[in-house]
Formats: structure tokens, sequence, C-alpha cells
């Protein structure tokens, strides 16, 4: 008993120190952080307060952000999901080794660092880049499309680099469906569209929504691409949290929004799960 | 309710051919079932016809309308699965509906039409619940009144009672059976184990290879094998071989068996198939001499492994309450067999 016990501490030990050391400690500072008085004269006071709170919440300037974050991180995750559950399905039904090649081609990006491949996407969208100058030289358009520092460029660069993600958890969710039962809504009269919306969809529903949760939660804290894609003045929740902390140096301020950036997240995960629980109770126990 | 014909039906895999023309003909409200052991293309037979599968040649008739270019969902079919193949996101009640619906059933009509096939499988009570709240048994019992709710044409089954236990296997049998018979419905039942063929079907169709071996009623598949492979396939047949010699197969030196099946007297090896049941044992007399070297009590039926003198083991069964259940081991018998039981065949196209 005593010896098992002790086994199982020193097992857990490790990580549980490092979540409280890396994770739990520098949380806490940050939320008590979010809750001091600052002014631009004396910097942080130690007095405490909820105006960092108000002010986000209050000021017109931070919720536009916040809502551009989560209709940016809204966009990102439909477009992984039309994008992704295709190819999800493609890797599902060829070969073998086409499977093989395929899953690898999805995974290599994710080798790549992000800021190479965010500077990829600039060469290829920026005004006298690539594709501009292909269409330019082809006729298609007569001036170059603003394909960058702007949504466009950031939804393109956000979709590519966590379209992965999508794709590696749709996979073995429709992995999971039962053999048969599409044959079975087939012979049972339904059209291939509507056995792919009656019965694949929702049998997939566990992995759209973890592939979704993450694929929205991801892009709504990513910091390089947005920064890089969206340029210095095209502002969401993380590449503002950034600039307080290191631009305007009031970090009580960029707590506080990293703190409703968190509060955010957990309450659609929370809201998801929801969901997902309603829409799987006949799948999972 | 229509009859169900195949013409020449082949499916072919690149080189390998898995349905090798096969005709048949299943009449308006028959149960035949396709009997054979796995890989010998049955169940691709049942995918052709359910349109789940594209066949390389030939045609498959409803009747008189050939339907071997239609979609699945246009074919008016019923399939009960192996897997049940249930909807797990949807109730009982929803999905033995599934099917109706696409009909354009709703309403009271509806409820009424779900309630009479879920009564016909005795779950009216059970309508509410998911697939994955009920036995393996119930589950198959809703996929059947999935399956028959939308008053199919013909009526398909891929191995539907393997996945359930000998007693349950054995309630589905009578369930189907019967459910059948009712409705009239014209049916095909893929299996792989003879005694489901056996009891469920009006004809048996055996399969090896791709081809139709026999195709006639359970008795004659029993009583006259067309060939050795169903002589080795149908019962449980000691399978032995032997040299054929004027009427008589020749087991070991000496150990002669008469055999009116013979079919070609010439030196040749070959194979015998004798049903362990076909098998009698006496204290002495007349019959091959032997010994007894295992006795094993299987209940209704005891079975002995015996050594023939000289020549190899057989398996024998009698019934348990007969004179002969309750020889020991190490006694000495004479095992003979009417010359009519003895099965021969070509050594190679034996299983």
């Amino acid at each position: 008993m005593t010896r098992s016990r002790s086994a199982g501490v020193g097992l857990i030990g490790p990580a549980s120190v490092l979540i409280l050391a890396g994770f739990l400690a520098p949380t806490v500072i940050m939320a008590m952080l979010s809750l001091r008085d600052y002014s631009g004269m004396h910097g942080i006071g130690t007095d405490w307060t909820l105006s960092n709170y108000i002010d986000v919440l209050g000021d017109w300037f931070y919720m536009e952000i916040v809502l551009r974050t989560l209709a940016l991180g809204l966009v990102v995750t439909v477009l992984c999901l039309v994008v992704g559950f295709p190819l999800a399905l493609f890797i599902l039904r060829v070969g073998p080794r086409m499977q093989t090649v395929a899953i690898l081609l999805v995974i290599f990006p994710l080798l790549c660092n992000i800021v190479v491949r965010s500077f990829g996407w600039m060469v290829l969208l920026s005004p006298r880049g690539v594709i501009n100058d292909a269409l330019l030289n082809i006729g298609l358009i007569s001036e170059p499309l603003d394909l960058m520092y702007n949504l466009t460029g950031v939804i393109i660069g956000l979709v590519q680099i966590y379209l992965p993600f999508m794709v590696l958890l749709l996979v073995p969710a429709l992995q999971n469906i039962p053999a048969d039962v599409e044959a079975a809504a087939l012979t049972l009269r339904s059209s291939r569209a509507r056995v792919f919306f009656t019965i694949t969809v929702p049998l997939a529903s566990p992995g759209i929504i973890t592939g979704s949760i993450l694929v929205f939660v991801l892009s709504i804290s990513a910091l390089v691409t947005p920064r890089m894609l969206g340029g210095p003045t095209y502002r969401v929740m993380a590449t503002q949290i950034y600039d307080e902390f290191m631009t305007n140096l009031n970090w009580p301020s960029g707590a506080a929004l990293a703190f409703v950036l968190t509060f955010i997240a957990l309450a659609l995960i929370w809201a998801a799960n929801r969901v997902a629980a309603h829409l799987t109770r006949g799948i999972s126990a | 309710m229509t009859s169900l014909s195949l013409r020449s039906l082949t499916k072919r895999y690149d080189t390998a051919t898995i349905v090798n023309a096969v005709s048949l003909d299943v009449e308006q409200g028959q149960l035949v079932s396709l009997l054979g052991p796995s890989g010998c293309g049955k169940t691709t037979i049942l995918r052709m016809i359910a349109g789940l599968l594209d066949p390389t040649g030939g045609q498959i008739l409803f009747g008189d309308e050939d339907v071997t270019a239609l979609p699945a969902n246009r074919r008016n079919v019923g399939l009960v699965f192996q897997s049940y193949a249930l909807f797990p996101h949807m109730t009982v009640f929803e999905n033995v509906a599934f099917g109706l619906r696409r009909q354009g059933v709703k309403g009271q009509e509806l409820k009424t039409r779900v309630g009479e096939a879920l009564e016909q499988v005795r779950l009216g009570a059970l309508a509410e619940r998911f697939p994955r709240q009920l036995s393996g048994g119930q589950q198959q019992r809703v996929a059947l009144a999935r399956s028959v709710a939308p008053r199919p044409a013909i009526l398909l089954f891929d191995e539907p009672l393997s996945n359930l236990d000998a007693q349950l296997r054995e309630e589905m049998q009578i369930e189907i059976k019967r459910l059948q018979s009712e409705l009239k419905l014209t049916s095909l039942f893929v299996t792989h184990d003879q005694h489901e063929a056996m009891s469920l079907s009006d004809r048996i169709c055996l399969m090896s290879g791709g081809n139709i071996q026999q195709f006639a009623t359970p008795e004659e598949v029993y009583f006259s094998p067309a060939n050795g492979f169903v002589s080795g396939f149908v019962g449980s047949p000691n399978k032995l071989t032997g040299v054929l010699r004027d009427g008589a197969v020749e087991l070991a030196p000496g150990l002669l068996l008469p055999s009116s099946r013979a079919v070609s007297t010439g030196g040749g090896r070959v194979r015998v198939t004798l049903r362990q049941e076909d098998l009698v044992l006496a204290p002495q007399g007349p019959g091959l001499p032997g010994t007894i070297t295992m006795r094993i009590f299987e209940g209704a039926s005891v079975q002995y492994i015996v050594t023939l003198d000289k020549g190899p083991e057989v398996m024998v069964r009698v019934s348990s309450r007969g004179a002969q259940a309750d020889l020991e081991k190490g006694t000495a018998v004479a095992v003979s067999i009417p010359a009519d039981r003895v099965f021969v065949s070509a050594e190679e196209s034996a299983a």
C-alpha cells in the first residue's frame, strides 16, 4: 500500500511540479497583475481594481478587437472544416499506399516553423508577390489584389496552418463510423447526399466538434501569423495583448485582456461540449 | 413482392474472379440461402443485388425489371447486416422510420407503420431507446424491423446471426422464418452455417470459388450431394482418401468399403466423405473392424473416435439414448455404412 502510494507520487511528481511552477503560478501572478491599478505616470500601482476589465469590456476600441478576433476564429474554423472534411474522406478511402503519402503531406507543413510559413505566404500574397504577378501577367486583373495586411491574408494563412489539426482529428472520427451504416442508409432509399448529411456528418460530430474547438482556440490566440500577414496595424486580441505588454508596457491591461480571451475560449469549449453531448447522446456512453 | 433472377452475374477484381457467371432464380415468396465457406463469393453476390457493388457482367432482375444499372437507393431492397448497422445516433423509432420517411410516409401513418414493424419483432416497448441500450439480439430485431418496414421487393440477409450466441441464434432463426413467411417476402440469406441454411431455406444454393455447386432443397443437398465439395461441406463428414476398386473404395490395403456412388472404376486415388451420423457401430459382425480410442459425450449425441485396424481414424456420432451410447474406450467394434452413403469424388475437387 505505502509502496504503491509512494510509487504513485513519484510518477506524478515531476508533472505536478512542472504544472505548478510553469502554469499555475504564472497564471495566479497574471491574475493578480490584471487587478492592479496602472497609470502612465507611475506604472503598476499597489491598489486592487477592476478598472482594467471594465476598460476592456466598456471600450469600443477593445470590443472591436474582441469581436474581430471571434469572427476571425469562426471563419478560419468553418473554412478548415469545409476544406478538411473532403480531404479526410479522401485519406480514409484511398488505397493504403496513397493514404500514407496523403497523411505525410498533411503533416509535413507542421514540421516547418510558423514564422517561415507566414513569410512564405507573404511572398505569395504581397502586392507584387507571386499570385498577383501571375494574375497581372495573364491579364485577369489590372491592379494587384489586396491579399495581405487585411483579414483575407490572415484567414488564408491561418487556414493553411491549422488545417492539419482539423484533418488529423477528422480522420479517426470518420474511421469510427461503424461499418455498413452508410450502406444501410443507401439501401433505405437515401441518396448519397442525404446519407452524407443525415448519417456521415452526425456520426463524425465528435471529431468535428473537437477539431473545431482546437482550430478555433488556436486561431483566436494566434500571434505570429496575424502580425505578419495582417501587418502592424491589424489588431486581434493576441497582437493587442503583445502590444500592451511590450509596447505600451501596460501589463495590467494586457493581463486583463489575456484573461478575457481565456474566458471566451473556456465558455466556448463548455458550450461546444454541451452541444456535442446532445448531438452524440446515442453514440457515446 | 417479386421474384429475383440472376443472369450470368460476374464480379472480377483485376485477375481474380470472385463470382463466376452465376445464374439463379428465387421464386416469389421463397427463402433461398447462399451457403458456402468464406471467400466463396456469396456476400459479393448479395451486395451486387443490393446495388452496393457494381457487377463486372451479367444481369439482376426483380420480376421482369432489370435493375442492374439502378443505384442502391432506387432498388427497393431490404438488407439486414451481420453488424446490424443501426444508426447509433437515432432512436429505435427513428431507425425504423428512416426508410419510411424516404417513401413520403408521415404523421399518423408513419407512427402506425413503425409501430407495426416493431410489433412484428416484439420490440414495441423499446421505441424510444438508442441502439446501444439494447442487447445484440434486440439490435438485430430492430434491424429486421427497419428493413421490412418499407415493404421491400426483395429482402437480403448478410450473415445476420453470426454475431449472436447459439441460443439467441436459434430464436432469431425462428423469428426470421416466421416474419418471412407471414410477409411472403422473397428473400436471399447469406450464411456459412449449414444448420442455419438447412433450417431456414426453401432451397439452398451451395457455393464454392465463385461457382454454384448445387442448387436444391435442403433434403436433396443433404441426401444427394451433387459432388465431392457438397458432400464434404454438408453434415460433419469424415474426409478420407482411398483407391477405387470395382464399386468399392480401398482405404488401406485390405480395407474395402463398398460404395454405390463410385462414379468411375479405375485405379485412381479418390476422396471419400462419410457422415459421422451415417456410420453404424456394432459390437461385432460385418463391417470394418476397429477400436474405440475416445468417447465424447455431447448431450443429445455421443461421438466416438474409432481407429480402424490397419487403417485411418474415423469419427462416429450416435444418439446418446441409443444402444451404442456407452461403449468404453478400448472396446473392439465393427463399423459399417450403407453403400449409398459412401460419397466418392475425385481427390482434387474436394474441399
